[in-house]
């Protein structure tokens, strides 16, 4: 019975402190939760196919298109440093503009991927093109541009 | 061909390898002791309570105190030493007549003091002072009943 | 074919040896059958041995150029370098995994020879352990994923390594990455024997202090040779792209990081069990993550997931180790209770708690990014690609979390520490940083969160150096020795923690680095002909001379140029753009000229046959302090890890 007594004051001073710790962990834990998903918002871009890239009307929402480069259209301006190519996948051929530096993967055949919006005039304005190696290597050996 | 000679020879090698202490092949080496965990975490957290007093962290009556329930545990963990290597030497300590040794399992005999396979103490085992549970080195409480040991 | 046959044949019978050494091990510990353990434990160096063997049976293929082996086909040419030759053993995902194993059963053997008499209840259940997981790669290598595959007919050609990873980093970051990932295992095996025995105090942790650290540098050194190979390498002038397979390496960095720390909460207060059971866990199990995602595609698209069953034999790994380590420890769940509780938040237990919460969320965040398009796509069919700019959107506000924690957690005692004393403790680096922050902002330095940023750097770094100040001082007041004797004796007796000190110091200027690289980097296009010179950034680069050639490999593109910055000469840099035969692909060479302060980085983009070149011309600011950040790193990790003089004659004497 005594026991009991002695037991009773030791047993919510305890729970109270434990309380206020699992709080300041709490907090720490929901600070990080918010930071991930207020950032997540920002910064996903969709995935469009070149018909619907190019249904779309222009805005400001950053996309990516993927897609085959055609080979015979690549245009490397390396005066003014513009590269031009037609991206291709079975939903129709978009023109892709790149103000940067040509990659080096980028050939016939090659899978890419282009970041950027859609221009008035019809062509796709990049900021980063994603290359990824054709075939043979298993080693997905990717190469990134993007232009500062 | 030399591909498959090879490999019976290298297969023979591995079983026998691994069957070798199933067949009597066991010499039990003395497994070399680490110095003491226990009394070892008792000193170097004296050693590290005085450093942060030293370095302004805690105040005088927090060090006094800190030191005070790290060197106790140390040294009445050095006391109870001397006292079991003490009474071992006196009398030689009779172990229940007959039984299993508590590491390996062998059975050893009444008035045995170390285990004839595994070279075990069958005299002096760290058991919790309170509710008898074996403890590890370097625990300072124990794991069931959570006195200080 | 005698390699093909011994190194196929040796996989199966490790397979064989490892289930026979998981159950003796657990049958004889559990029984008390010291033979049986004994067997276990020489089943564990014998996969050691026969995985060795497999090994060199490959790398045998590989040098004598064995074409008919499908993994030799695939990975290696007749004129590649014998360096790449030997690089291409893990090139690959056969190669990679029977790395793996190599790695992990050699780690496994020397962590059961080391018996002493606190770890030998352990040691049975961590080398079935290493056994289990190494049966687990075995099957993978005897089924799905055989290196020693054959051809039907020797087709007298490789296809050889891609030219852009015929760099030095592909020799050696793969294997310190892999070295890290293979040696987690053991912290990992030694959370299992914790559990399986019910001892889970300070033994199993204390255990494990070495091989975590060991793993942890590997992983973190590996890192950052990989950054560093992609940023000379890749020819973006970037060196992290958060990219999935980076990501991968970089999540369980973190969360050992984390592991890292409450494993001190363990030794010292006896909390945190549960925590360090997880993390042991956590951190194992994402390097087995970071393993297949780095090769087998599966992030790339849902798509690649159903290609190979590998993914699903890779998913049932995971579940049955998490499950396996749930069940463990809801069973020993009463001796996983606390036995301290926290006093203050002003404590050293309460900063290391939101350190471990602040790495593992990092983690988790980078974890949840990485996974997130793979989600999406099965979940809603929707493809979307998470961007850079999600990363450093939570990256950078926890980072400078961290950053401050490193700084604060040393300042705080173990309990509760008053808050005049901590303040007191800040005046001096926050001083520091405040009149530091103060100049640069004077100096027109913009944006002002860079600023920020420096100074809580600058924050850090006088913290840290207080710290060994304070220690130094105290331990002359408290011997009397000379300066310089108080000094060595101080960091002497102290590894952990000064070692842990000089790891804070190194990030810190890791931290400075990222933020300099990140914010103040320059681009500019120019235009030269042959005897031109342009001003760029202070530069002044002149074109020397070029050279448009075709040697046996490539077309050769090569500009040099003289830089000199003033009156002063820098020397001379060659940037070249070639085009290889093989493989018909260009591939860019960058010219770095490397400075503390910035390093100077032009691209050639373009090359008439006139001499009239296009060069990106960049500036990257204290890229250099990444290395040598990493190199503090190294350093004070290597001292924690150096056994102390003293334990060491102690250990002699007791033999």
């Amino acid at each position: 019975m005594t026991e009991n007594r002695t037991e009773i004051p030791a047993k919510p001073r305890r729970s109270a402190k434990q309380v206020k710790f699992l709080a300041g962990g709490a907090v720490v834990i929901l600070i990080i939760a918010y930071l991930i998903f207020s950032s997540m918002q920002g910064a996903t871009a969709a995935y469009l196919t070149v018909r619907e890239v190019k249904a779309a009307a222009p805005s400001d929402r950053l996309v990516r298109v993927s897609g085959t480069v055609v080979g015979d259209t690549i245009d490397w301006d390396a005066h003014n440093v513009v590269l031009r190519f037609e991206l291709a996948d079975d939903t129709g051929r978009l023109l892709v503009v790149y103000k940067g530096v040509r990659p080096d993967m980028l050939r016939d055949g090659a899978t890419a991927t282009a970041e950027g919006k859609m221009g008035p005039d019809g062509t796709f304005q990049a900021t980063q093109i994603l290359l990824k190696c054709p075939s043979k290597y298993e080693e997905k050996a990717t190469e990134q541009a993007a232009s500062r | 061909m030399m591909g498959i000679a090879l490999v019976v020879l290298i297969t023979l090698a591995a079983v026998a390898f691994v069957a070798y202490p199933l067949l009597g092949g066991m010499r039990r080496k003395r497994v070399p002791p680490m110095p003491d965990l226990e009394t070892q975490t008792a000193y170097a957290d004296a050693e590290e309570i005085e450093l942060d007093f030293r370095t302004g962290k805690l105040e005088e009556a927090e060090y006094q105190a800190l030191t005070q329930k790290a060197t106790v545990a140390a040294d009445d963990e050095l006391e109870r030493r001397i006292q079991a290597l003490r009474k071992a030497r006196k009398q030689p300590a009779k172990p229940a007549a007959g039984g299993k040794c508590p590491r390996c399992g062998a059975p050893y005999d009444a008035g045995d003091r170390f285990c004839a396979k595994c070279g075990a103490s069958l005299v002096s085992a760290r058991v919790c002072p309170n509710c008898g549970t074996p403890y590890d080195a370097g625990d300072r409480f124990c794991v069931k009943c959570g006195k200080p040991l | 074919m005698t390699a093909v046959t011994v190194g196929q044949w040796t996989l199966w019978i490790a397979l064989a040896i490892a289930l026979y050494g998981m159950i003796a091990s657990i049958l004889g510990a559990r029984q008390r059958v010291p033979e049986l353990v004994e067997s276990g434990r020489n089943a564990v160096i014998a996969i050691a041995a026969l995985a060795v063997i497999s090994s060199a049976c490959l790398l045998y293929l590989l040098l004598t150029r064995n074409f008919q082996v499908d993994y030799v086909y695939q990975h290696v040419s007749t004129y590649l370098a014998v360096p790449y030759v030997i690089s291409a053993f893990y090139a690959g995902q056969e190669g990679s995994l029977l790395l793996w194993l190599l790695l992990l059963t050699v780690a496994g053997a020397i962590a059961v020879v080391r018996r002493r008499d606190w770890n030998e209840d352990l040691l049975p259940y961590v080398g079935a352990v290493v056994a289990g997981v190494a049966a687990f790669f075995l099957l993978l290598l005897t089924t799905l994923s055989n290196p020693f595959k054959l051809l039907p007919t020797n087709p007298g050609q490789g296809i050889g390594l891609n030219p852009l990873l015929e760099n030095p980093g592909m020799i050696y970051h793969p294997p310190t990455l892999f070295i890290g990932y293979a040696v987690y295992t053991i912290p990992f095996a030694y959370a299992i024997a914790a559990l399986a025995t019910g001892r889970v105090g300070s033994g199993w942790v204390r255990g494990i202090r070495l091989w975590s650290l060991f793993a942890w540098l590997f992983l973190g050194v590996g890192i950052l040779l990989g950054a560093q190979w992609a940023y000379v390498e890749l020819g973006w002038g970037g060196y992290w792209a958060w990219d999935p397979v980076e990501n991968s390496s970089l999540i369980p960095w973190l969360v050992g990081t984390a592991f890292l720390h409450s494993v001190m909460m363990q030794e010292r207060r006896g909390m945190f069990k549960r925590w360090n059971i997880a993390l042991a866990t956590l951190t194992f199990a994402l390097c087995v993550f970071a393993t297949f995602v780095t090769r087998s595609g599966l992030i790339e698209s849902v798509h690649a997931f159903g290609r190979s069953p590998l993914g699903y034999y890779f998913l049932a790994f995971l579940v049955v180790v998490v499950a396996v380590t749930a069940a463990l420890v809801i069973w020993r769940r009463e001796e996983l209770k606390s036995k301290h509780e926290m006093e203050s938040f002003l404590s050293r237990e309460f900063s290391l708690l939101v350190t471990v919460l602040g790495m593992v969320g990092v983690g988790l965040a980078v974890l949840l990014g990485t996974l997130y398009p793979t989600l999406a796509e099965s979940l809603s069919g929707q493809q979307l690609s998470v961007g850079p700019s999600f990363y450093s959107r939570v990256f950078t506000p926890l980072g400078a979390a961290v950053i401050v924690i490193i700084a604060i957690c040393p300042l705080l005692a173990w309990g509760k520490s008053s808050p005049q004393r901590v303040l007191r403790a800040m005046l001096w680096p926050g001083v520091m940083a405040v009149a530091f922050g103060i100049a640069l902002a004077l100096a027109g330095i913009r944006p002002l969160y860079a600023v920020l940023g420096f100074a809580l750097c600058v924050f850090v770094f006088t913290s840290v150096l207080v710290e060994f100040g304070r220690g130094w001082l105290a331990r002359k007041r408290m011997t009397g020795e000379s300066y310089p004797v108080a000094f060595l004796r101080l960091v002497n007796k102290n590894h952990r923690r000064y070692g842990g000190y000089l790891v804070h110091l190194g990030v810190v200027i890791l931290a400075a680095g990222v933020i300099g690289s990140s914010v103040y980097t320059t681009d500019t296009t120019i235009s030269l002909r042959p005897g031109e010179a342009m001003q760029v950034q202070g530069y002044t680069l002149k074109y020397a001379e070029y050279a448009i050639q075709p040697t046996e490999a490539k077309q050769r593109f090569a500009v040099t140029l003289d830089v000199s910055k003033g009156n002063r000469s820098l020397g001379r840099m060659t940037a070249e753009k070639n085009f290889h035969w093989n493989i018909e692909q260009w591939v860019t060479e960058v010219a770095i000229r490397p400075g503390l302060v910035e390093d100077l980085y032009v691209i050639l983009s373009g090359l008439e046959q006139n001499g009239l070149a296009t060069l990106s011309v960049q500036t990257h600011p204290m890229v250099t302090w990444l290395w040598i950040g990493g190199g503090l790193v190294l350093l004070g990790t290597l001292w924690a890890m150096w056994p102390r003089s003293e334990k060491k004659r102690a250990a002699g004497r007791a033999e």
